[in-house]
């Protein structure tokens, strides 16, 4: 085969170049049949643009780094001494050859004039490209049109692949350069947009490496654009710092774009869902415990003692709460629910306890009621307990109401404009010691916050030019527990006004004493509030309107009244017991023993017994049991439970 | 005979101790009342409520009013608000009623009057989880009033000093006091004009607001001790009803502004004499002073309030 080919070479050197040529390109890309070019194109097209990217550092610059013509410069140059006449003397010359190519060839007239085109742009671009960079230039033309030969001009026609080599030269040498010169699209350069390669990744055949390199241009152009805020300086001027730059600073804002969108799509999800929860739970608005409210109101733990502060392994432990209870309406009873459980130090898996208020009635939970001031005893229950430091927890739920008010001024607001032209305070007329008055609330597990407009509220004759609003919250208010739920909301708002916010009150008749208006929380807003959890404040807002003005004033000219509200929760509230459990003492014989748990005699004599016959042995074997713990050597301990 | 002289002289022992000659402490003295600054001052009775009530009781409201100004309070109410939901007053939440009793005091009678209102009460507890709770009540009096003011004036013809003739008076501004009410004239400043041998008085009246509250246009009492709306030049409003200096009265005189409008509690008016009038002053007189005399009405409205605690019981 070699001695072949150079015989061809000799006999026919012009076929063997252009069969070596042809060789090498399709070796670079195949065979482009269609859309069937190598990838090789695509190689070299990147190579190009690397090489054109860091000319500077590698200092080739000599040879790449090309940056197109710029025309400001070109104007001042081309026209700037008499040299400008042999230049376009020279294309002239250029056009002739081409004119001789016409006539001499066997061409249809779409070849003809595609090929005028692209050779009279190219003999524009020689004449104009020794004013910039010579060697860098001549490299893209050529580059070009091997590209035109070896690549796309065999998958379409020649006037179709001339057209193309056409539109790529003009990209290559003028188009950047001009749009470089509108400050908004600083951002079309050749850095971020390397013709060569997209050209030759569009001819190239089908691949996998194909589809992942449109993948990744995709992906990169879709973060340069939504995330990365391109700011590109003009690459008018050689693709030297400035593009190099941008597309390295561009790279890092890919990677961090990329690294952003995950971490930004969690805490997008985290704060819609805090935001949400917000929006659906509310503010806490701000309200004083009223000191003379009464006391102890909801269940309060007062203790929870255990008998001993120390114990052994694998005693039983009581520990004893006393708890207290008051209902807002001292008649009513609370009823309280509660469960124990507790966690050694040693072991993180928390073990459930029995509740009750006698031995005999040791349940996993217990309900009980509590009257006023009826101190009532509770008692958690715990097996077996392993050594190191155990944290008894006592949890109690119960149902609770607290109520708030807030006070308010009304005034007739013609009067009050009036009296505020002539600068006379109505506070200080009437004699109002506490201007903005802070709502006050019970005391107990949880406080309302009432807010609604500044005082003194103002009662137009027309109705419709009244607006207001009110805001109700209820907020844990101890620290050793939460709100589990709300049950009920009920506002009461001064009779001549009314709730405007039908999707969340309804109206619930009128107050017996004040014959204020009386709404309360729809069930399905309340059923929207069980789907987060609450713990620590719950609340809402809504529009007031003025429906009769005379019931609102009265016959007083300076009018008190009263927002209020009672709230209707379920609430947790805890407290924790610690004791100390000391090792089991050793016994003196070295027989090897197991400890179990649960349901073995307690025994503390030299003697093994065996938990599964319960009798002495003086070798044993663990149990099956699922309490048990683990296995000492040279001991002689036992642990069981009653 | 002897007899006779006896009884003679008894008699004319008698007549002579009977002559205690001039008695000082039954001289008759005259209180000029329109002096100084007088008002109606009102408060709650002594326990009339306490300090303290209770829930599900009944309690009467005492309010003493005494008139300490020189004049009749005249369609007077005074309205008394409780607190809703704690304090209701006659059943309701507010409620007014009519003084009938305060007259003015005279130059022979200068005693303040009095008239003691008294409404019922019955209180509730409104908020259950509370034990107690601090009410505002507020007691509103309103009624019309008036202004009687005179002074000498000075009338100088000769206000350039021409005439070398002494005069007997100077004109200056006089400030005053009040007049026993609480609105009243403080300032008076005259000056006169000289034309065609006539004098045209001048005088630049000062009105004050002495007391604490607020004024209006009398036969509003009622509307402005309701919830009434009220209109803005209903608000610190006067007029004049009398001016007379001479035989000079109101309607000689043009006053500006014609509508008396308190600002910050004070008001000026200017009234002159108008070039021209048939009762222009002749400057051909010597000094003089001449009574000049301002009457006017007016609304006047206080308010006091009183803190009690209401127990839940």
């Amino acid at each position: 085969m070699v001695i072949d080919t150079i015989k061809r070479a000799v006999t026919n050197p012009i076929q063997t170049a252009n069969d070596a040529r042809i060789y090498s390109l399709n070796a670079m890309g195949g065979r482009t049949n269609g859309i069937e070019g190598g990838l090789g194109w695509v190689w070299a097209s990147l190579i190009l643009f690397f090489l054109d990217l860091f000319a500077k550092d590698w200092h080739i610059e000599s040879l790449f780094g090309f940056k197109g013509i710029n025309f400001k410069s070109l104007i001042n140059e081309v026209f700037s001494d008499y040299m400008w006449i042999i230049r376009v003397g020279f294309s002239s010359v250029v056009l002739i050859i081409l004119v001789a190519y016409i006539i001499f060839g066997k061409h249809n007239k779409e070849e003809i004039f595609s090929f005028s085109l692209i050779v009279v742009f190219t003999a524009i671009i020689l004449s104009l490209i020794g004013y910039f960079n010579f060697m860098p230039g001549i490299i893209h033309l050529l580059f070009a049109w091997f590209m035109m030969f070896g690549l796309f001009q065999k998958s379409m026609p020649k006037q179709d692949a001339h057209m193309l080599l056409a539109v790529m030269l003009f990209i290559d040498f003028f188009a950047f350069s001009l749009v470089a010169t509108i400050p908004a699209l600083a951002w079309f350069n050749r850095a971020i947009i390397p013709i060569y390669f997209f050209v030759s990744l569009n001819y190239t055949r089908p691949s996998w490496v194909k589809n992942w390199l449109i993948f990744a241009i995709v992906l990169f152009y879709l973060l340069q654009v939504t995330v990365a805020n391109v700011e590109f300086r003009t690459a008018g001027e050689r693709m030297g710092d400035d593009s190099k730059l941008s597309f390295i600073q561009s790279l890092g804002r890919v990677k961090e774009g990329i690294t952003n969108i995950f971490t930004g799509v969690k805490q997008g999800y985290q704060q819609e869902k805090e935001e949400t929860k917000k929006d659906l739970m509310g503010t806490s608005y701000v309200t004083e415990v009223d000191a003379k409210s009464k006391q102890d109101l909801g269940i309060t733990i007062k203790s929870f003692e255990p008998f001993s502060s120390i114990y052994t392994e694998g005693d039983n432990v009581t520990i004893t709460a006393q708890i207290i209870g008051r209902n807002i309406e001292d008649e009513d009873k609370i009823i309280v629910t509660g469960v124990c459980w507790g966690k050694s130090s040693l072991d993180s898996k928390p073990v459930m306890g029995k509740i009750g208020t006698s031995n005999s009635n040791m349940k996993d939970n217990f309900t009980m009621t509590i009257s006023m001031y009826d101190p009532r005893s509770i008692n958690c229950f715990f097996k077996n307990i392993t050594k190191g430091s155990f944290t008894a927890t006592i949890n109690l739920t119960f149902n609770d109401t607290s109520q708030g008010y807030l006070t308010s001024y009304f005034i007739d607001r013609d009067r009050f404009i009036t009296l505020k032209s002539q600068e006379i305070d109505v506070f200080t007329t009437f004699g109002i010691p506490v201007r903005v008055p802070i709502s006050k609330s019970t005391n107990g597990p949880a406080k309302v916050g009432i807010v609604t407009v500044d005082p003194p509220i103002l009662i137009p004759e027309n109705p419709e030019d009244f607006s207001g609003y009110i805001g109700v919250s209820l907020t844990n208010n101890w620290f050793n527990g939460k709100i589990l739920g709300l049950n009920s909301m009920e506002i009461i708002i001064p009779n001549g006004l009314a709730l405007d916010c039908e999707n969340l009150f309804t109206e619930n008749g009128y107050d017996d004493i004040t014959n204020d208006k009386k709404y309360i929380l729809t069930s399905e807003e309340i059923n929207n509030i069980k789907k987060y959890k609450i713990e620590n404040v719950v609340s809402r807002t809504c529009s007031i309107k003025l429906t009769d003005r005379n019931a609102v004033l009265g016959q007083s000219p300076f009018v008190t009244k009263y927002f209020r509200s009672n709230i209707n929760y379920n609430y947790l509230v805890k407290k924790d017991a610690t004791v100390s459990v000391k090792s089991k003492p050793k016994d003196l014989s070295t027989t090897t023993t197991t400890t179990t748990v649960a349901n073995t005699a307690i025994q503390t004599s030299t003697n093994v017994i065996n938990p599964s016959t319960n009798t002495a042995d003086t070798t044993s074997t663990p149990t099956t049991n699922s309490n048990i713990i683990a296995q000492e050597e040279n001991t002689n301990l036992m642990i069981g439970g009653a | 005979m002897k007899t006779k002289i006896i009884i003679l002289m008894i008699i004319m022992a008698l007549l002579i101790t009977g002559c205690s000659g001039k008695s000082k402490d039954k001289e008759i003295i005259v209180v000029d009342i329109h002096k100084g600054i007088g008002e109606l001052e009102f408060d709650f009775m002594t326990n009339m409520p306490p300090d303290r009530l209770y829930s599900k009781e009944e309690y009467t409201l005492g309010i003493k009013l005494i008139n300490k100004g020189s004049y009749d309070v005249r369609n007077g109410f005074v309205t008394l608000t409780g607190d809703p939901g704690y304090i209701n007053v006659e059943g309701g939440l507010s409620t007014s009623k009519q003084l009938t009793q305060l007259t003015g005091k005279t130059n022979y009678d200068p005693r303040d009057s009095e008239q003691v209102v008294t409404f019922d009460s019955n209180i509730d507890f409104a908020d259950t989880g509370f034990k107690e709770h601090s009410s505002n009540i507020v007691m509103t009096a309103c009624y019309d009033y008036s202004n009687v003011f005179s002074t000498s004036i000075c009338v100088d013809s000769d206000p350039y000093n021409l005439k070398a003739v002494e005069k007997t008076c100077t004109v200056k501004a006089l400030n005053f006091q009040g007049q026993g009410g609480p609105v009243g004239i403080s300032g008076v400043e005259t000056t006169y004009s000289k034309k065609n041998d006539a004098l045209y008085p001048r005088f630049k009246i000062t009105i004050s607001n002495f007391g604490k509250g607020e004024l209006f246009t009398p036969g509003n009492s009622e509307a402005f001790c309701s919830s009434k709306n009220i209109k803005r030049e209903t608000f610190n409003s006067i007029t004049l009803k009398k001016l007379d200096f001479g035989d000079m009265i109101l309607s000689d005189f043009e006053c500006t502004p014609s509508n008396i409008v308190l600002n910050m509690d004070k008001a000026e008016i200017v009234c002159k004499l108008p070039e021209g009038s048939p009762k222009r002053l002749s400057d051909d007189t010597t000094t003089y002073t001449s009574q000049l005399s301002i009457e006017f009405d007016y609304g006047y409205s206080i308010a006091k309030s009183k803190m009690i605690t209401v127990i839940q019981g």
